[in-house]
């Protein structure tokens, strides 16, 4: 079938969809191949594919003051702190048997590639000098699936050139000849390559030479990543969760940038800001339990005595006279009682510790301080030429009023739980009962215990 | 109105009065004491930041009920956060606000004699000291703190590693 023939060609299988092949192939025909290769080659669609996986494979191994990009400098590019660079070519074989030959397209193809960004005239590296300064502070990286054999010299002399027992003039012999077409023959892509390597300075040669570098036979990329995950102590059982969080969340930030017409480039920094948590021990619940089962008690005999209740009644807030003032009372005690057992419900399981607790009453104060400033600044600038007892009563009384309704109506979060409106209202009952809060302008003065 | 009385007594109900935003007596000195003082029972030799690793472990209610539970086996401190990361979960957090506590409890058992830091800085039981509370006695001090002596020889079990491999496991951030 020519499908098969197509496939089990030494063709380079554009990455972006192979995966399509392994499941589709079987129906496609050569001519609905070639539009999906045109289309698939152009779109820069992010799948599930090879260079991805590397990508992400190199991202949890980056170090500080690295960088990582994506089909920014070349299919995969990582920035050292020196100053140093390692452009990275992905070329996956769905062959599972494939060689990397010496005269393998992907292999010229990339080496190609990698001339022209060296040679680039726009990146102002149009003279020989700059194009060796450049070479010299870049590794070039080709990762492939495919096999490593002995029948690619290529490969052999470059590991021997580097090793000091070949020169270069050895290299460009073999190259020349295996380039060479028979005689009657034209010459071939892979040999037009071959031939654009070899047009290239002595010098230039030495030092590209001496930094390109093959990773060979690279495939389950997937294990090698989960087994980076283990050896940063991420336990058996969370190995899992932890990739797929990575996995989903970096596909969602790399699609995020392409859409913003960003480049997407991740340095250590942002890396560690937004995958850290993914890490971190889990089994957690994300929220604290609220227990809203509260042992019913009857409002105290002596209410009018707890100090929460006298700063509503003495400002008039709430008043005997009110049809729902018994009701209000129950719903002000209910709700206090409510906070009060979850936060020590809390503490003594351990669930939040008590320089938490510490911390959420000084923000919950920080909160009822904005509305409380915000409703009586205009009195305080009154103040500043009158005095308090001058004040209208019914005008404090007033402010008082307000200032409680907009703190009831403020949501307050303890450990990443939101507490509801329960909750919230009783933590800011509880508060005013000691008190360290008030609703009327002199609250500190009329209520608070020396 | 503040409360000062010391308890050991397993208590849900108000340990502090509802009006109190001092210091939550829940966890306090005489359960430091008493938790730190039967796993080096269990355990008589140990150095004072394996010490610390006490605490947050015996003042977990949750975990404390789990290793008494007589059908549960746990074979090590790993499998125990493999099995139950829920109470593991913010232990670095529990572990920093424990430190004084700690700390505090040590000195006084330093003080009553039970215990002595020796010269290579390790805190040795003091065996000459007879074994703190007789059997009989035993049942004044409340569930809570009875729970954890029950629980002190599968917490000192757990703490046999190195402490490196422990910190680094219950993930304390130092």
């Amino acid at each position: 079938m020519v499908l098969l023939r197509y496939v089990q060609s030494s063709r380079i299988i554009p990455k972006t969809y192979y995966h399509y092949l392994d499941g589709v192939s079987r129906l496609l025909t050569k001519v609905d191949k070639s539009v999906q290769e045109q289309t698939a080659a152009e779109t820069k669609s992010i799948g599930f594919d090879y260079q991805y996986y590397y990508f992400l494979y190199k991202m949890i191994q980056l170090e500080t003051g690295q960088s990582i990009g994506y089909e920014v400098k070349d299919d995969v590019h990582i920035d050292k702190e020196n100053g140093k660079l390692i452009l990275i070519q992905l070329k996956h074989s769905i062959d599972t048997k494939a060689n990397l030959t010496e005269k393998d397209g992907d292999l010229w193809k990339t080496i190609s590639n990698w001339i022209k960004i060296i040679n680039d005239k726009t990146q102002n590296r149009s003279n020989l000098a700059n194009q060796v300064n450049y070479i010299k502070n870049t590794t070039f990286l080709l990762v492939t699936n495919k096999a490593e054999t002995s029948t690619n010299k290529f490969i052999q002399l470059i590991r021997n050139f580097k090793n000091g027992t070949k020169k270069l003039s050895e290299i460009k012999d073999h190259l020349t000849q295996i380039s060479t077409p028979a005689p009657g023959k034209d010459p071939s892509v892979v040999d037009s390559y071959i031939s654009l390597l070899l047009a290239q300075n002595d010098d230039w040669l030495k030092a590209f030479i001496k930094n390109i570098d093959f990773l060979m036979s690279k495939d389950s990329l997937i294990d090698a990543i989960k087994t980076k995950i283990k050896e940063k102590n991420v336990i058996e059982s969370r190995i899992d969760d932890v990739y797929e969080s990575i996995d989903s969340n970096l596909r969602s930030l790399i699609y995020e940038t392409v859409k913003s017409g960003k480049k997407v480039t991740i340095s250590f920094d942002l890396y560690y800001k937004k995958f850290t948590k993914f890490y971190e021990m889990g089994g957690r619940r994300k929220k604290l339990i609220i227990r809203s089962h509260t042992p019913k008690k009857p409002v105290p005999v002596d209410h009018l005595e707890y100090t929460s209740i006298k700063q509503l009644v003495e400002t008039e807030i709430i008043d005997k006279r009110d049809y729902d003032f018994y009701d209000e009372l129950i719903r002000i005690f209910t709700d206090k009682l409510l906070m009060h057992n979850n936060e020590q419900r809390w503490l003594q399981d351990g669930e939040i510790t008590d320089d938490e607790l510490k911390e959420f009453n000084k923000l919950t104060i920080r909160k009822w301080k904005q509305v409380f400033d915000r409703i009586h600044a205009s009195l305080k600038q009154e103040l500043r030429r009158k005095e308090l007892k001058d004040v209208d009563k019914d005008q404090l009384n007033a402010l008082a009023l307000n200032c409680y309704h907009d703190v009831l109506g403020i949501q307050l979060t303890l450990d990443e739980t939101d507490l509801e409106v329960e909750l919230s209202n009783g933590k800011f009952y509880l508060l005013s009962n000691q008190p360290v809060i008030g609703w009327v302008y002199d609250w500190q003065e009329r209520y608070k215990k020396l | 109105m503040k409360s000062y009385v010391i308890s050991t007594d397993s208590t849900f109900k108000e340990s502090s009065s509802v009006d109190s935003i001092e210091n939550n007596l829940y966890n306090n000195e005489m359960i430091g004491v008493l938790s730190l003082y039967f796993v080096m029972e269990k355990f008589p030799v140990m150095s004072p930041s394996k010490a610390m690793l006490i605490l947050p472990l015996t003042t977990h209610n949750a975990l404390v009920s789990y290793l008494n539970d007589s059908r549960t086996k746990v074979k090590g401190l790993e499998q125990l956060i493999v099995k139950k990361p829920e109470f593991f979960s913010n232990f670095n957090q529990r572990f920093y606000s424990l430190l004084e506590l700690s700390i505090n409890s040590i000195l006084i058992l330093i003080k009553l004699d039970l215990i002595k830091i020796d010269q290579d800085g390790q805190l040795r039981i003091n065996s000459l000291s007879q074994s703190l509370f007789e059997d009989s006695k035993r049942p004044l001090l409340g569930k809570r703190a009875l729970n954890i002596i029950q629980a002190s020889s599968s917490i000192a079990d757990l703490l046999v590693e190195e402490n490196q491999n422990l910190y680094l496991q219950l993930r304390v951030k130092l």
